[in-house]
Protein backbone atom coordinates (compact mmCIF):
# COMPACT_ATOMS: atom_id res chain seq x y z
CA UNK A 1 0.00 0.00 0.00
CA UNK A 2 1.65 3.68 -0.55
CA UNK A 3 3.03 4.70 2.47
CA UNK A 4 0.82 8.22 2.10
CA UNK A 5 -2.23 6.69 1.32
CA UNK A 6 -3.51 6.16 4.84
CA UNK A 7 -3.94 9.39 6.10
CA UNK A 8 -3.79 11.11 2.33
CA UNK A 9 -7.26 12.10 2.79
CA UNK A 10 -7.03 14.80 5.37
CA UNK A 11 -3.21 15.65 4.29
CA UNK A 12 -4.78 16.18 0.90
CA UNK A 13 -7.49 18.07 2.12
CA UNK A 14 -5.10 20.08 4.51
CA UNK A 15 -2.51 20.59 1.45
CA UNK A 16 -4.99 22.16 -0.53
CA UNK A 17 -6.45 24.32 1.68
CA UNK A 18 -3.28 26.06 2.70
CA UNK A 19 -1.18 26.29 -0.47
CA UNK A 20 -3.34 29.51 -1.73
CA UNK A 21 -2.39 31.26 1.39
CA UNK A 22 0.98 29.88 1.35
CA UNK A 23 1.59 30.87 -2.14
CA UNK A 24 0.13 34.33 -1.35
CA UNK A 25 2.46 34.79 1.57
CA UNK A 26 5.62 33.38 0.01
CA UNK A 27 4.69 36.05 -2.52
CA UNK A 28 4.33 39.00 -0.50
CA UNK A 29 7.38 37.61 1.40
CA UNK A 30 9.18 38.68 -1.76
CA UNK A 31 9.06 35.47 -4.54
CA UNK A 32 8.09 35.28 -7.45
CA UNK A 33 4.82 33.35 -8.25
CA UNK A 34 6.80 30.30 -10.01
CA UNK A 35 9.24 29.97 -6.53
CA UNK A 36 6.28 30.54 -4.64
CA UNK A 37 4.61 27.60 -6.00
CA UNK A 38 7.68 25.68 -5.51
CA UNK A 39 8.47 26.77 -2.08
CA UNK A 40 4.95 25.71 -1.46
CA UNK A 41 4.71 22.31 -2.95
CA UNK A 42 8.42 21.46 -1.08
CA UNK A 43 6.78 23.14 2.18
CA UNK A 44 3.75 20.89 1.52
CA UNK A 45 5.53 17.51 1.29
CA UNK A 46 7.53 18.65 4.41
CA UNK A 47 3.82 18.42 6.00
CA UNK A 48 2.96 14.95 4.41
CA UNK A 49 6.49 13.59 5.80
CA UNK A 50 5.30 14.78 9.07
CA UNK A 51 1.73 14.84 9.28
CA UNK A 52 1.77 13.61 12.59
CA UNK A 53 3.21 16.20 14.23
CA UNK A 54 1.52 18.82 12.07
CA UNK A 55 -1.79 17.45 13.28
CA UNK A 56 -0.44 17.56 17.03
CA UNK A 57 0.93 20.87 17.44
CA UNK A 58 -1.07 23.70 18.50
CA UNK A 59 -1.76 25.24 14.91
CA UNK A 60 -0.94 23.36 12.17
CA UNK A 61 -1.37 26.25 10.32
CA UNK A 62 1.48 27.95 12.09
CA UNK A 63 3.53 24.91 11.79
CA UNK A 64 2.98 24.60 7.98
CA UNK A 65 3.51 28.54 7.63
CA UNK A 66 7.30 28.11 9.53
CA UNK A 67 8.18 25.28 7.52
CA UNK A 68 7.91 27.51 4.43
CA UNK A 69 9.29 30.63 6.00
CA UNK A 70 12.45 27.86 6.33
CA UNK A 71 12.45 27.05 3.46
CA UNK A 72 12.00 30.66 1.75
CA UNK A 73 14.46 31.99 4.01
CA UNK A 74 17.06 29.61 3.26
CA UNK A 75 19.42 31.39 0.34
CA UNK A 76 20.35 27.61 -0.73
CA UNK A 77 16.77 25.91 -0.61
CA UNK A 78 15.31 29.17 -2.12
CA UNK A 79 17.91 28.75 -4.90
CA UNK A 80 16.85 25.45 -5.45
CA UNK A 81 13.35 26.11 -6.08
CA UNK A 82 14.30 28.94 -8.54
CA UNK A 83 16.59 26.28 -10.06
CA UNK A 84 13.60 24.00 -10.31
CA UNK A 85 11.23 27.07 -11.43
CA UNK A 86 13.23 27.63 -14.32
CA UNK A 87 13.87 24.13 -15.01
CA UNK A 88 10.05 23.69 -15.53
CA UNK A 89 9.77 26.83 -17.41
CA UNK A 90 12.22 25.12 -19.66
CA UNK A 91 10.02 22.59 -20.12
CA UNK A 92 7.34 24.48 -21.15
CA UNK A 93 5.29 23.66 -17.79
CA UNK A 94 3.02 25.90 -16.38
CA UNK A 95 2.14 26.92 -12.92
CA UNK A 96 -1.27 28.28 -12.80
CA UNK A 97 -1.03 30.96 -9.60
CA UNK A 98 -3.33 34.05 -9.81
CA UNK A 99 -2.51 36.25 -6.62
CA UNK A 100 -4.08 39.70 -6.75
CA UNK A 101 -0.67 41.48 -6.59
CA UNK A 102 -0.79 41.78 -10.45
CA UNK A 103 -4.26 42.77 -10.58
CA UNK A 104 -4.13 46.18 -9.57
CA UNK A 105 -1.37 49.08 -9.41
CA UNK A 106 -3.23 49.55 -5.73
CA UNK A 107 -1.72 46.02 -5.16
CA UNK A 108 1.20 46.53 -7.04
CA UNK A 109 1.93 49.12 -4.13
CA UNK A 110 1.22 47.13 -1.75
CA UNK A 111 3.85 44.49 -2.82
CA UNK A 112 6.67 47.59 -3.48
CA UNK A 113 5.84 48.85 0.20
CA UNK A 114 5.83 45.87 1.54
CA UNK A 115 9.49 44.67 0.48
CA UNK A 116 10.34 48.53 1.66
CA UNK A 117 9.94 47.11 5.79
CA UNK A 118 13.00 45.07 7.24
CA UNK A 119 13.28 41.16 7.05
CA UNK A 120 11.54 40.87 10.25
CA UNK A 121 8.65 43.50 10.09
CA UNK A 122 7.71 41.88 6.83
CA UNK A 123 7.77 38.43 8.51
CA UNK A 124 5.58 39.99 10.47
CA UNK A 125 3.32 41.32 8.65
CA UNK A 126 3.26 38.92 6.20
CA UNK A 127 2.28 36.02 8.73
CA UNK A 128 -0.05 38.26 10.86
CA UNK A 129 -2.37 39.65 8.07
CA UNK A 130 -1.11 38.03 4.74
CA UNK A 131 -1.82 34.25 5.98
CA UNK A 132 -3.79 35.56 8.62
CA UNK A 133 -2.60 33.86 11.62
CA UNK A 134 -3.26 34.81 15.04
CA UNK A 135 -0.07 36.61 17.38
CA UNK A 136 -0.29 33.18 19.41
CA UNK A 137 0.55 31.56 16.10
CA UNK A 138 2.84 34.37 14.95
CA UNK A 139 4.83 34.42 17.98
CA UNK A 140 5.27 30.62 17.51
CA UNK A 141 6.64 30.88 14.15
CA UNK A 142 8.77 33.70 14.50
CA UNK A 143 10.21 32.78 18.65
CA UNK A 144 8.98 36.29 19.58
CA UNK A 145 6.76 36.96 22.68
CA UNK A 146 3.10 37.55 22.30
CA UNK A 147 3.58 41.38 23.10
CA UNK A 148 6.58 41.48 20.90
CA UNK A 149 4.21 40.98 18.02
CA UNK A 150 1.86 42.73 18.67
CA UNK A 151 3.73 45.81 19.50
CA UNK A 152 5.85 45.41 16.43
CA UNK A 153 3.64 44.55 14.53
CA UNK A 154 1.36 47.65 14.96
CA UNK A 155 4.86 49.25 14.34
CA UNK A 156 5.56 47.46 11.17
CA UNK A 157 2.07 48.48 9.78
CA UNK A 158 2.16 52.26 10.67
CA UNK A 159 5.79 52.08 8.42
CA UNK A 160 3.92 50.24 5.75
CA UNK A 161 1.11 53.04 4.83
CA UNK A 162 3.55 55.69 5.74
CA UNK A 163 5.60 54.38 2.46
CA UNK A 164 1.98 53.82 1.02
CA UNK A 165 1.52 57.48 1.31
CA UNK A 166 4.47 58.49 0.25
CA UNK A 167 4.09 56.14 -3.02
CA UNK A 168 1.04 57.69 -3.39
CA UNK A 169 2.36 61.13 -3.24
CA UNK A 170 5.16 60.69 -5.93
CA UNK A 171 2.76 59.02 -8.55
CA UNK B 1 -9.74 45.63 11.17
CA UNK B 2 -8.71 48.46 9.11
CA UNK B 3 -8.65 49.15 5.10
CA UNK B 4 -4.87 48.53 5.38
CA UNK B 5 -5.29 45.02 6.97
CA UNK B 6 -7.92 44.18 4.95
CA UNK B 7 -5.86 44.51 1.46
CA UNK B 8 -3.11 42.51 3.20
CA UNK B 9 -5.77 39.99 3.76
CA UNK B 10 -6.92 39.86 0.02
CA UNK B 11 -3.06 39.34 -1.24
CA UNK B 12 -3.48 35.31 -0.05
CA UNK B 13 -6.89 34.66 0.70
CA UNK B 14 -8.02 35.77 -3.03
CA UNK B 15 -4.95 34.13 -4.50
CA UNK B 16 -5.66 30.83 -6.42
CA UNK B 17 -3.65 28.04 -7.18
CA UNK B 18 -3.42 24.63 -8.70
CA UNK B 19 -1.77 21.78 -6.31
CA UNK B 20 -0.12 19.08 -7.68
CA UNK B 21 -0.34 16.19 -5.29
CA UNK B 22 1.22 13.76 -6.89
CA UNK B 23 4.85 16.51 -6.94
CA UNK B 24 4.21 16.95 -3.15
CA UNK B 25 4.07 13.11 -2.72
CA UNK B 26 7.15 12.35 -4.65
CA UNK B 27 8.65 14.84 -2.87
CA UNK B 28 7.90 13.72 0.33
CA UNK B 29 8.81 10.37 -0.92
CA UNK B 30 12.53 12.13 -1.84
CA UNK B 31 12.89 13.80 1.88
CA UNK B 32 12.38 10.39 3.68
CA UNK B 33 15.05 8.56 1.68
CA UNK B 34 17.15 11.52 1.95
CA UNK B 35 16.32 11.71 5.71
CA UNK B 36 17.77 7.76 5.92
CA UNK B 37 20.81 7.88 4.15
CA UNK B 38 21.98 10.56 6.27
CA UNK B 39 20.92 9.03 9.46
CA UNK B 40 22.75 5.95 8.06
CA UNK B 41 25.72 7.62 6.98
CA UNK B 42 25.88 8.92 10.37
CA UNK B 43 25.27 6.15 12.35
CA UNK B 44 22.90 5.58 15.35
CA UNK B 45 25.83 5.53 17.47
CA UNK B 46 27.39 8.64 16.34
CA UNK B 47 24.45 11.01 16.59
CA UNK B 48 23.75 9.29 20.18
CA UNK B 49 27.24 11.00 21.35
CA UNK B 50 26.67 13.71 19.39
CA UNK B 51 22.98 14.30 21.45
CA UNK B 52 24.30 13.00 24.46
CA UNK B 53 27.96 14.78 24.55
CA UNK B 54 26.48 18.48 23.01
CA UNK B 55 29.59 20.29 22.27
CA UNK B 56 32.24 18.26 21.96
CA UNK B 57 35.10 18.52 23.91
CA UNK B 58 38.15 17.69 25.36
CA UNK B 59 40.09 16.56 27.85
CA UNK B 60 39.42 19.02 30.88
CA UNK B 61 42.61 21.32 32.35
CA UNK B 62 44.21 18.11 33.99
CA UNK B 63 44.99 16.61 30.92
CA UNK B 64 45.68 19.43 28.48
CA UNK B 65 48.53 19.33 28.60
CA UNK B 66 48.96 16.11 27.89
CA UNK B 67 47.19 16.44 24.44
CA UNK B 68 49.35 19.52 23.94
CA UNK B 69 52.89 18.42 25.18
CA UNK B 70 55.50 21.39 26.66
CA UNK B 71 56.98 22.32 22.94
CA UNK B 72 58.29 25.77 23.47
CA UNK B 73 59.90 26.59 20.13
CA UNK B 74 58.21 24.54 17.48
CA UNK B 75 55.72 25.75 15.34
CA UNK B 76 52.58 24.38 13.44
CA UNK B 77 52.39 25.46 9.63
CA UNK B 78 49.98 24.42 7.72
CA UNK B 79 50.23 22.68 4.06
CA UNK B 80 49.30 24.86 1.28
CA UNK B 81 46.20 23.23 -0.29
CA UNK B 82 44.14 25.12 -2.98
CA UNK B 83 40.90 25.80 -2.07
CA UNK B 84 38.65 25.82 -4.94
CA UNK B 85 34.54 25.64 -4.79
CA UNK B 86 33.06 22.24 -4.94
CA UNK B 87 33.19 20.89 -8.64
CA UNK B 88 32.58 17.33 -7.75
CA UNK B 89 29.96 15.44 -10.04
CA UNK B 90 28.13 14.86 -6.80
CA UNK B 91 25.11 17.05 -6.59
CA UNK B 92 25.55 19.65 -4.72
CA UNK B 93 22.08 19.96 -2.88
CA UNK B 94 22.88 16.39 -1.54
CA UNK B 95 24.07 16.28 2.81
CA UNK B 96 27.52 16.73 2.40
CA UNK B 97 28.32 13.38 5.37
CA UNK B 98 31.97 14.04 4.78
CA UNK B 99 31.91 17.43 6.68
CA UNK B 100 31.52 15.29 9.70
CA UNK B 101 34.81 14.78 11.36
CA UNK B 102 36.42 13.47 14.60
CA UNK B 103 35.02 15.90 17.53
CA UNK B 104 38.26 15.64 19.27
CA UNK B 105 41.30 17.55 18.04
CA UNK B 106 44.54 15.82 19.48
CA UNK B 107 47.40 18.26 18.65
CA UNK B 108 50.26 16.92 17.46
CA UNK B 109 52.45 16.94 20.23
CA UNK B 110 55.23 19.38 18.43
CA UNK B 111 52.57 22.55 18.77
CA UNK B 112 54.12 25.34 19.61
CA UNK B 113 52.73 26.53 23.48
CA UNK B 114 53.02 30.28 23.17
CA UNK B 115 52.74 30.50 19.31
CA UNK B 116 51.34 29.00 16.47
CA UNK B 117 52.00 30.03 12.82
CA UNK B 118 49.24 29.83 10.64
CA UNK B 119 50.12 29.81 6.70
CA UNK B 120 47.67 30.45 4.19
CA UNK B 121 46.71 27.37 2.02
CA UNK B 122 46.83 29.98 -1.13
CA UNK B 123 50.43 31.15 -2.32
CA UNK B 124 49.17 34.03 -4.16
CA UNK B 125 46.78 35.39 -1.35
CA UNK B 126 47.85 38.66 -0.28
CA UNK B 127 48.20 36.99 3.54
CA UNK B 128 50.82 34.29 2.65
CA UNK B 129 53.16 35.45 4.89
CA UNK B 130 53.13 33.19 8.57
CA UNK B 131 51.24 34.71 11.74
CA UNK B 132 50.93 33.75 14.81
CA UNK B 133 48.11 33.36 17.28
CA UNK B 134 48.70 33.93 21.18
CA UNK B 135 47.97 30.42 23.03
CA UNK B 136 46.76 31.09 26.04
CA UNK B 137 47.76 28.29 28.51
CA UNK B 138 44.87 26.02 29.81
CA UNK B 139 46.63 26.97 33.53
CA UNK B 140 46.28 30.74 33.33
CA UNK B 141 43.26 31.68 30.75
CA UNK B 142 40.86 32.77 33.24
CA UNK B 143 43.44 35.94 34.39
CA UNK B 144 44.76 35.83 30.88
CA UNK B 145 43.96 39.14 28.85
CA UNK B 146 41.90 38.05 25.18
CA UNK B 147 44.20 36.75 22.12
CA UNK B 148 45.69 39.05 19.91
CA UNK B 149 45.22 37.79 16.57
CA UNK B 150 47.83 39.67 14.31
CA UNK B 151 46.55 38.18 11.23
CA UNK B 152 46.80 40.32 8.59
CA UNK B 153 44.53 38.58 6.06
CA UNK B 154 43.04 40.21 3.71
CA UNK B 155 39.84 39.07 1.75
CA UNK B 156 36.20 38.42 1.51
CA UNK B 157 34.95 40.45 5.09
CA UNK B 158 32.36 38.00 6.51
CA UNK B 159 29.76 40.82 6.80
CA UNK B 160 30.15 41.46 2.59
CA UNK B 161 27.07 40.90 0.43
CA UNK B 162 27.17 37.34 -1.18
CA UNK B 163 29.78 37.19 -3.91
CA UNK B 164 31.02 33.82 -5.80
CA UNK B 165 34.82 33.82 -5.94
CA UNK B 166 36.72 32.93 -8.89
CA UNK B 167 37.63 28.64 -8.96
CA UNK B 168 40.77 28.70 -7.91
CA UNK B 169 40.36 31.52 -5.10
CA UNK B 170 41.08 30.76 -1.69
CA UNK B 171 36.94 30.69 0.07
CA UNK B 172 38.49 32.66 3.28
CA UNK B 173 41.12 33.54 5.00
CA UNK B 174 42.97 32.39 8.17
CA UNK B 175 42.48 35.40 10.10
CA UNK B 176 38.30 35.82 8.68
CA UNK B 177 38.40 31.96 10.09
CA UNK B 178 39.41 32.98 14.10
CA UNK B 179 37.58 36.25 13.04
CA UNK B 180 34.20 34.18 12.72
CA UNK B 181 34.86 32.35 15.78
CA UNK B 182 35.73 35.07 18.48
CA UNK B 183 32.74 36.49 17.55
CA UNK B 184 30.88 33.38 17.50
CA UNK B 185 32.11 33.21 21.22
CA UNK B 186 32.04 36.81 22.26
CA UNK B 187 28.45 37.09 21.40
CA UNK B 188 27.49 34.04 23.01
CA UNK B 189 29.51 34.78 25.97
CA UNK B 190 27.80 38.23 25.99
CA UNK B 191 24.36 37.31 25.51
CA UNK B 192 23.86 38.22 21.61
CA UNK B 193 22.01 34.77 20.68
CA UNK B 194 20.75 36.63 17.55
CA UNK B 195 24.18 37.42 16.65
CA UNK B 196 25.52 34.16 17.59
CA UNK B 197 22.47 32.05 15.45
CA UNK B 198 23.12 34.40 12.23
CA UNK B 199 26.77 32.58 12.16
CA UNK B 200 25.36 29.06 13.66
CA UNK B 201 22.49 29.22 11.16
CA UNK B 202 24.40 29.39 7.86
CA UNK B 203 24.45 26.50 5.48
CA UNK B 204 22.28 25.18 3.23
CA UNK B 205 20.08 22.77 5.97
CA UNK B 206 17.43 23.66 8.21
CA UNK B 207 18.68 24.42 11.96
CA UNK B 208 16.59 21.87 13.10
CA UNK B 209 17.96 18.95 10.45
CA UNK B 210 21.66 19.83 11.47
CA UNK B 211 23.16 16.68 12.81
CA UNK B 212 25.37 19.14 15.02
CA UNK B 213 22.97 21.35 16.48
CA UNK B 214 21.10 18.14 17.61
CA UNK B 215 22.40 19.10 21.49
CA UNK B 216 20.06 22.02 20.73
CA UNK B 217 16.72 20.06 19.71
CA UNK B 218 16.64 17.51 22.78
CA UNK B 219 13.07 16.37 21.79
CA UNK B 220 12.25 14.51 19.72
CA UNK B 221 10.06 14.94 17.34
CA UNK B 222 12.35 17.61 16.81
CA UNK B 223 9.97 20.97 17.24
CA UNK B 224 10.88 23.60 15.30
CA UNK B 225 8.52 26.28 17.08
CA UNK B 226 11.56 28.05 18.91
CA UNK B 227 14.43 30.14 17.46
CA UNK B 228 17.71 28.88 17.25
CA UNK B 229 19.02 31.92 19.14
CA UNK B 230 16.07 30.79 22.00
CA UNK B 231 17.93 27.21 21.86
CA UNK B 232 21.36 28.79 22.33
CA UNK B 233 20.31 30.93 25.60
CA UNK B 234 18.95 27.84 26.84
CA UNK B 235 21.95 26.02 26.29
CA UNK B 236 24.27 28.76 27.30
CA UNK B 237 21.90 28.94 30.70
CA UNK B 238 22.19 25.11 31.23
CA UNK B 239 26.22 24.53 29.79
CA UNK B 240 27.82 27.98 30.72
CA UNK B 241 31.16 26.34 30.51
CA UNK B 242 30.66 25.73 26.54
CA UNK B 243 29.64 29.86 26.20
CA UNK B 244 32.79 32.04 27.37
CA UNK B 245 35.10 33.88 25.15
CA UNK B 246 37.36 31.63 23.19
CA UNK B 247 41.39 31.84 22.31
CA UNK B 248 42.25 30.36 19.33
CA UNK B 249 44.39 27.46 19.58
CA UNK B 250 45.30 26.37 16.22
CA UNK B 251 43.71 26.26 12.98
CA UNK B 252 44.00 23.56 10.15
CA UNK B 253 42.73 23.49 6.71
CA UNK B 254 40.48 20.53 5.51
CA UNK B 255 38.90 20.67 2.02
CA UNK B 256 36.12 24.20 1.76
CA UNK B 257 36.76 24.42 5.70
CA UNK B 258 38.54 25.58 8.31
CA UNK B 259 39.11 23.64 11.53
CA UNK B 260 39.46 25.41 14.44
CA UNK B 261 40.95 23.84 18.12
CA UNK B 262 39.41 26.19 20.69
CA UNK B 263 40.00 27.17 24.06
CA UNK B 264 37.33 28.83 26.20
CA UNK B 265 37.69 30.92 29.38
CA UNK B 266 36.19 29.39 32.68
CA UNK B 267 36.87 26.54 35.05
CA UNK B 268 38.10 24.86 34.34
CA UNK B 269 38.69 25.78 30.15
CA UNK B 270 37.56 23.59 27.54
CA UNK B 271 39.12 22.61 24.75
CA UNK B 272 36.73 21.83 21.80
CA UNK B 273 36.73 21.92 17.92
CA UNK B 274 34.74 24.04 16.05
CA UNK B 275 34.83 24.12 11.96
CA UNK B 276 34.53 27.59 9.70
CA UNK B 277 32.51 26.82 6.66
CA UNK B 278 31.51 28.85 3.51
CA UNK B 279 28.21 28.49 1.69
CA UNK B 280 27.45 31.22 -0.51
CA UNK B 281 29.79 33.82 0.28
CA UNK B 282 28.88 33.91 3.92
CA UNK B 283 31.02 32.40 6.64
CA UNK B 284 29.23 30.28 9.37
CA UNK B 285 30.04 27.84 12.09
CA UNK B 286 29.62 24.23 12.91
CA UNK B 287 29.97 21.50 15.03
CA UNK B 288 31.40 18.04 14.28
CA UNK B 289 29.04 15.34 13.89
CA UNK B 290 30.85 12.28 14.13
CA UNK B 291 33.15 11.33 17.04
Amino acid sequence: MNEFALERYDVESFCRTMQPRLIGALIAQGNDQATAWDLSQEALARVVVAWKRVVAADSPEAYCFRMAFNLSTSRWRRRAAERRAVDRWRAGEQVAVEHPVTDSSRNADLHRALHRLSERDRRLVVLRYVAGLSVTETSQVLGMAPGTVKSASSRALDDLREWLTRMEQHS
Amino acid sequence: MNELERELVRLAHHTAASIDFADVTRRARRIRRRRASVAGAIGASALAVVIGVGISRSPRAESTADVIGPQPSEQLTVAPRPWTIPTSGRDRYDVDTTVGTPALQTLPSAVDTTTIAVVNEVATSPDAAPSTVPLVSSTTSTSSPPPEVTDVGVGLPSSSAPTVPPADAPLMSDSEAIDVVTRYFDALANGRYDDAAVLLGQGGLEESERPDLAHLYPELPREVSRTLADRLETWCVNQPSDCQPANVVAVEAIPYTYRLTVELDGVPPVRAMVLVTWFEGYLGIQWPTSV
